[in-house]
């Protein structure tokens, strides 16, 4: 068997509590970090975006995007609004 | 050469996000849909486009603190959509070069493309980017567009 490190050993310490506590007896760090690889594979594009920090697009975050901009459907928005200087008039506009 | 899947999104589509009022508010929500499916790989955009639509949006929402808040999340907060790449020195030659290009000899009697629009040809060339959301039409010769199809009848 080969050894791996973990660095959060405190997260992983805590996590076993609280499955303790739910379960009604104490798992083994081993049997919940099985358990944590199920899940990764299970939810592949979650780890991803974890592991890489890149923002993952689903379509629970588009639709929660979509509520989130129609909830300002009464906020001014003026796309012929005018800028106070010509130089920025000119890049910014058509 | 492997290309990598991705697609780089232009100002228009983050400001049709900024407010269901702005023109291709129904448009960029077609289109998020369409790239939440995964097919058109990882989404880009950079810190030129951050500049444009941040400014717009506080021209055009009056300086409304819930527009910049909810814009603020897209770029930054929990509901990021692109992974922003940074316009740096080593690209500016390359960008300057091409702009006179394109502005001095294929549109020498038309409205000019901007410096940040080539400045997103150039930053998709440099990462394999082929394909753009965009509404501006200065792209197509350099990228492919992203578009929905517009339903009739």
């Amino acid at each position: 068997m080969s050894v791996v490190k973990i660095q959060n050993k405190k997260a992983l310490e805590q996590l076993q509590a609280r499955l303790t506590l739910r379960l009604g007896r104490k798992p083994t760090q081993i049997e919940i970090l099985d358990y944590c690889l199920i899940l990764a594979n299970d939810n592949f594009e979650k780890l991803v975006e974890l592991v890489s920090n890149m923002p993952v697009l689903s379509l629970e975050k588009s639709e929660q995007i979509i509520e989130a901009r129609n909830k300002l459907k009464n906020v001014i928005y003026d796309e012929e609004a005018t800028f106070t200087c010509r130089d920025d008039e000119d890049i910014y506009t058509e | 050469m492997v290309r990598i899947m991705g697609v780089f999104l232009d100002t228009g589509f983050y400001l049709g996000l900024c407010h269901p009022k702005d023109q291709h508010a129904e448009e960029s929500e077609k289109i998020l849909k369409l790239l939440s499916g995964g097919e058109h790989g990882l989404v880009y955009s950079s810190n030129l486009i951050i500049s444009e639509v941040t400014t717009l949006a506080a021209v055009r929402s009056n300086n409304n603190i819930n527009v910049l808040n909810h814009l603020g999340n897209l770029i930054w907060g929990k509901q990021k959509i692109a992974t922003i790449l940074y316009f740096e020195s080593y690209l500016e030659s390359e960008t300057w070069e091409l702009f006179k290009k394109i502005n001095t000899f294929d549109l020498k009697d038309s409205r000019p493309i901007s410096f940040v629009d080539v400045s997103s040809i150039i930053l998709c060339q440099h990462h394999q980017i082929d394909r753009i959301v965009s509404f501006d039409q200065h792209f197509d010769r350099f990228l492919e567009k992203i578009k929905i199809l517009h339903i009739t009848g």
